[in-house]
């Protein structure tokens, strides 16, 4: 997991904070083609873009539950990831509510099978009230033969979107984002 | 005469096949496959040994720790080199914080729901749920009102996905023993439980960098310096942990296990134990460890472990040949010719002791600390076989409950450790005691790191010439219980304990499941991709900056 640290301490503008706590989790698995759409978006935004204290960014590679710290700490949770079975063509940004991730529908077969919707279901029983917002990439290939890094490229093409996507999110949210 | 075939076992670290045959309610024979080759040893051909010891975590998300501790200990053996003091009070505390994670994630996440019916925890009074809890001297850190409130919200809504495809209903609705109130508690302490392994996560992660896959432990000692910060945050969380684990994971077995005593009556396995030792003492010495080395016959007879009585068969599993190779031996090649329980059927090789199976993980370690008189062990054990019905009979515990229920106290001995050796490296640091790291003074040498994960002995050994990886051996704990039929045509020790087993169901037997997950198999990693629900929508994103 990668953790980058906001740079607000450095900044001399202390004004503008906003005191709402968010945190985006960019989720995926670099190794496997368009499923590391998230910790690409996550390199993007990161280089494009610097964000206040209130705000923590993580690349969660394939972790779930263990980020169940950062949504008990947090008002509202943004994960960012790969979308599979949409319908819609590869590169389409979706925005969507958790609740609208499919859950199991049988047992998991082991730590592996873990979701994200296992992390926000196991949050709200534990009684954690973070809001939680999920925005997506359709990809074409999550799953290759042979482990492989990169990104198909419709996808490639499309992350500028997905990065913008995030951006706008949390300005939204009233978060003084800033453009590096 | 039938068949009964668990694939793929749920609630694991990995991918694994059990396959069975039942005869008048119990199970007469089986066959435990593992469905993945890894073949770490030949990645790590040719690199340095520093790199092994980052490579090889790679092996497992749950107990990285302990593959680089295991690869660093072959290192300095084969470089000669004795770590310093403080490296090694430092190494055992990550090794500690990542058994404490992986410890209470298998107890309450993997194999509790063998035992909990979270579901029926829906149908209790929360108010008798106290009354129990105080009786039981477990802790209340959740409200129960609200849980049960919370609980049935989620089934209301379809929302209790992570207890699907459980066997609640097995044996006719009679499988699953615990009250409501209990079943309550025990779901409370399920979902603390997902916090408590956090807590045990981050302080690995204070120690090692990050986690899973820590960057400190290295061959030579640890790159981790502390400071009084980090020293502070270190104390408060595993004090945290500690007071979790010492107020709820003991008197939840006992509560649990009082409703399952039948479960002493199965389970066994081979009743041959190993164990490498882990967590160092002062002395450096395997039998001196804190959860200390030895080897236990089918009498409990201890003896010290000799390298060269360990030997791997290949005649049952996906490589070639089929001949017994002494360890240490460096050749891996993977051969796979289909799966034919009469021929060869798994990914796992079969290691043996002096010829024969042995059991390796939390039962064979408190064993050996047993035998070794390690006093915290020896007490609690006696206390346990006490609340059991057995006191002095070790034999209750080599079953599916006593291999359940004395992981707990394992659990425990660590958080206690882990407080004092939090308390040993403040003292060692005021003290002006400064080193953590020791360079080697040659590049050629030949190790073997016995250890511990916390699923079994740990075994890693290499050939090191000019600083370069000739040749490469692992043996990890579930090669060891997972282990196909011997040459003899010996079951291995998953495959023994699971012979004797009651099956009412076929197609639920859940006291075999009970019985694999007693071991904590772990095999093996994967991709995670998000998918709509059925009747559910996305919204499509076009423009972000504009208004919607």
């Amino acid at each position: 997991m990668e953790h980058a640290r906001s740079d607000a301490e450095d900044e001399q503008d202390v004004e503008r904070v906003c005191d709402v706590r968010v945190a985006v989790l960019f989720v995926g698995n670099k190794l496997m083609l368009d499923d590391g759409v998230g910790p690409a978006a996550y390199e993007l935004f990161c280089e494009r873009y610097s964000v206040p204290e209130n705000v923590q960014l993580y690349d969660i590679g394939c972790l779930s539950m263990d980020m169940l710290f950062v949504v008990d700490e947090c008002d509202v949770v943004i994960t960012v990831d790969a979308v599979d079975g949409t319908g819609n063509p590869a590169g389409t940004v979706l925005r969507f509510a958790p609740d609208a991730m499919a859950r199991h529908t049988g047992a998991t077969a082991s730590l592996h099978d873990l979701k994200l919707i296992d992390l926000f279901d196991a949050a709200a029983l534990l009684g954690y009230e973070a809001r939680g917002l999920c925005l997506g990439m359709q990809v074409e290939n999550p799953s290759p033969e042979v482990a492989t890094v990169g990104l198909t490229p419709a996808v490639h093409a499309a992350l500028p979107l997905l990065v913008e996507t995030v951006a706008a999110e949390l300005t939204r949210l009233g978060c003084y984002i800033e453009r590096r | 005469m039938t068949r009964s075939v668990i694939d793929p076992i749920t609630r694991i670290e990995g991918h694994l096949r059990v396959e069975m045959e039942v005869e008048h309610g119990e199970v007469t024979d089986a066959w435990v496959s593992g469905g993945c080759f890894r073949g770490m040893e030949l990645v790590v051909q040719n690199r340095t040994p520093e790199d092994a010891a980052q490579i090889v975590q790679r092996i497992c998300g749950v107990c990285p720790v302990s593959h680089a501790h295991a690869s660093s200990i072959a290192a300095e053996k084969a470089y000669g080199i004795t770590i310093s003091n403080n490296a090694r009070i430092v190494r055992n505390l990550i090794e500690g914080a990542q058994f404490l994670h992986s410890h209470i994630l298998w107890f309450y996440n993997l194999a509790a729901l063998d035992y909990v019916n979270p579901l029926n925890a829906l149908k209790a009074d929360p108010e008798d749920a106290v009354a129990l809890a105080i009786e039981a001297e477990t802790s209340m850190n959740t409200d129960f009102f609200q849980l049960k409130n919370r609980l049935k919200t989620f089934a209301d809504n379809g929302q209790l996905s992570i207890f699907s495809g459980n066997w609640f209903e097995a044996d006719g609705g009679k499988a699953y023993k615990l009250s409501p109130e209990l079943d309550l508690i025990c779901t409370a302490h399920y979902l603390e439980a997902l916090k408590m392994q956090a807590r045990s996560s981050e302080i690995a992660a204070l120690l090692g960098g990050k986690m899973p896959h820590i960057m400190t432990l290295v061959p030579g000692g640890t790159a981790f310096v502390p400071t009084e910060q980090k020293l502070d945050d270190l104390k408060a969380l595993v004090d945290e942990v500690y007071n979790w684990v010492s107020t709820t994971m003991i008197p939840d077995t006992l509560a649990i296990g009082a409703n399952y005593m039948e479960a002493l009556e199965f389970g066994k396995g081979c009743g041959r134990y190993i164990a490498w030792g882990v967590f160092e003492n002062q002395s450096m010495q395997l039998a001196d460890r804190y959860l200390p080395m030895g080897v236990l016959d089918e009498k409990l007879n201890l003896s010290d472990v000799e390298e060269s009585k360990i030997k791997e068969y290949m005649g049952r599993s996906w490589y070639k040949g089929d001949e017994e190779y002494e360890s240490p031996y460096f050749v891996t090649e993977p051969e796979f010719t289909g799966y034919d329980v009469n021929d060869r059927y798994t990914w796992v090789k079969c290691p043996n002791y002096d010829g024969k199976p042995m059991e390796a993980g939390g039962l064979a370690r408190i064993l050996a600390a047993y035998k070794r008189g390690v006093p915290f062990i020896k007490d609690g054990v006696d206390d346990m076989l006490r609340a059991l019905g057995a006191p002095g009979d070790l034999s209750v515990a080599q079953s599916t409950l006593g291999r359940t229920a004395l992981r707990q106290l394992e659990t425990l001995y660590i958080a206690t450790l882990m407080k004092e050796w939090v308390d040993e490296l403040i003292e060692a640091v005021k003290g002006g005691d400064s080193e953590y790291f020791r360079a080697p003074e040659t590049d050629t040498g030949s190790g073997t790191g016995f250890w511990e994960a916390p699923r079994g002995a740990l075994y890693h050994s290499e050939k090191v010439k000019n600083g370069r990886i000739e040749g490469y051996q692992i043996i990890i704990p579930s090669t060891w219980n997972l282990a196909p039929m011997n040459k003899d045509g010996e079951h291995g020790p998953m495959e023994q304990a699971l012979i004797g087993c009651p099956v009412e169901d076929v197609e639920m037997p859940i006291n075999a499941l009970r019985t694999v997950h007693s071991f904590d198999p772990c095999t093996a990693c994967a991709v995670h991709v998000t998918e709509p629900a059925t009747g559910k929508s996305f919204e499509t994103v076009t423009n972000p900056w504009g208004v919607k």
